[in-house]
């Protein structure tokens, strides 16, 4: 693969970007909430 | 385009299903109750010459072969439009998997860890620190990109670039050309840990000092301690567990390093320093998921998910769960890696990231021959 056919991948690469989180705060107290609900149902569940 | 919450994250669904599908592809379907795929690394292992090369010798096991896969689908065809939000939620895999983790450790551990951890942590992150920032002077390098590299390359990566920046001023090009740096040589010591390890007989643990230490990106020190030393439900990975409490402890030090970067910033610059507050900016970039490790950690040693030794089915469950969710979001991870996104570093950010990212790994693995025991 030459370097021009690898930019034109990366040109396919550039979607319009949306993402789920508004901030890294937030991804991280979803990870802690989710985090804390997987530990409630492995405890209810054992 | 307006989207509301519900609408994100049906968008997000296809893509997280993109990433399962490799996690799958590589570490199998029998936790699913479908042993008929064992997976791509089983695959390998089942011949014997593949085995002796690709896993043996360059510990090609499914945390690689997820990023592998992942890369080559970014850079060579193309990462399909209905899977990028999806892909996007890579990082909040790897922080459940990082909380999750937290099972793996008791209190003792870590204070057994811990005395000779936090000495070796604290003197790498100084030595980093000035080295970077007297490499940086020396060839004329703007004071603010020395700043963030010196926190990229003594701490954990971007998060300590992007929790510096603010501290430090820093433009969005030496962001860019620092993380760059950071995460290009991050990609190569990936690879050559693993092999250099091997090829210096470094024990599990000592593996798990020398990574935790020397490279310089949390997710990367997770996928070289388990190609080292690959985890099962029946062998928990010993590099893997020093990795992260050698990595943690460093994550503790970033807010001084923030604090004393910011400080020698605002010495260095020519224009006038109009007050920002430093402790705001520094909670702010707190990645606050490490307190839901800490919570993990101190749960374990309390007992409450069952006993350690051998493991508790609790325990064995969670640990299937978060390499799961450790191979999703580095499949994601690898989607996210553009070659021409590292084939644009260069220059000075380059050879000085280069230059002070080589030495301390150097230091490290000496320091690690020297003054490391074989078990902890």
């Amino acid at each position: 693969m030459t370097i021009p056919d690898m930019d034109n991948n990366e040109k396919k690469n550039q979607h319009h970007q949306i993402t789920l989180f508004a901030t890294e705060r937030i991804e991280d107290y979803v990870a802690l909430s989710l985090a804390l609900v997987l530990l409630i149902l492995v405890l209810v569940l054992f | 385009m307006e989207h509301n919450k519900a609408q994100l994250i049906v968008k997000a669904i296809p893509g997280i299903l993109l990433m399962f599908a490799i996690a799958v592809f590589t570490r199998g379907a029998g936790d699913f109750g479908f042993p008929q795929w064992p997976g791509v690394e089983a695959y390998l292992a089942s011949n014997e010459y593949w085995k002796k090369y690709l896993i043996d010798i360059l510990h090609l096991n499914y945390i690689l072969l997820t990023i592998i896969i992942g890369m080559i689908i970014r850079n060579i065809f193309t990462v399909p439009q209905w899977a990028v939000t999806g892909i996007k939620t890579s990082s909040l895999f790897i922080k459940l998997g990082v909380i999750l983790l937290g099972s793996m450790y008791s209190v003792v551990d870590v204070a057994r860890l811990g005395g000779t951890g936090i000495i070796i942590v604290l003197s790498f992150v100084i030595f980093t620190v000035l080295f970077t920032l007297w490499l940086a002077k020396r060839i004329n390098m703007d004071p603010a990109a020395a700043a963030l590299l010196s926190a990229g390359t003594a701490i954990c990566g971007v998060s300590a670039i992007i929790a510096a920046a603010p501290a430090v001023r820093a433009k969005t090009t030496d962001v860019v050309y620092s993380i760059a740096t950071i995460l290009s040589f991050g990609i190569v010591f990936l690879f050559i840990f693993p092999l250099v390890g091997t090829l210096v007989g470094l024990s599990p643990h000592q593996f798990g000092v020398w990574a935790g230490t020397g490279i310089l990106n949390s997710g990367q020190i997770l996928a070289a301690c388990l190609a080292f030393d690959p985890e099962t439900a029946a062998h928990a990975s010993v590099s893997l567990k020093t990795g992260q409490i050698y990595n943690i402890i460093r994550v503790i030090f970033l807010p001084f390093v923030v604090l004393v970067l910011a400080v020698f910033s605002s010495r260095s610059a020519q224009t006038e320093v109009d007050g920002i507050n430093i402790n705001t900016s520094l909670w702010s970039r707190f990645p606050v998921f490490v307190i839901g490790f800490l919570a993990m950690v101190f749960m374990t040693s309390f007992g409450l998910l069952g006993q350690t030794s051998p493991p508790s089915p609790e325990l064995v469950f969670i640990r299937k769960l978060y390499n799961w969710f450790f191979a999703i979001g580095l499949a994601g991870l690898g989607m996210q890696i553009s070659f021409s996104e590292l084939r644009r570093v260069g220059g000075k950010p380059l050879a000085v990231g280069s230059a002070a990212a080589v030495v301390k790994a150097v230091v490290a693995l000496m320091v690690v021959l020297l003054f490391i025991d074989e078990q902890p």
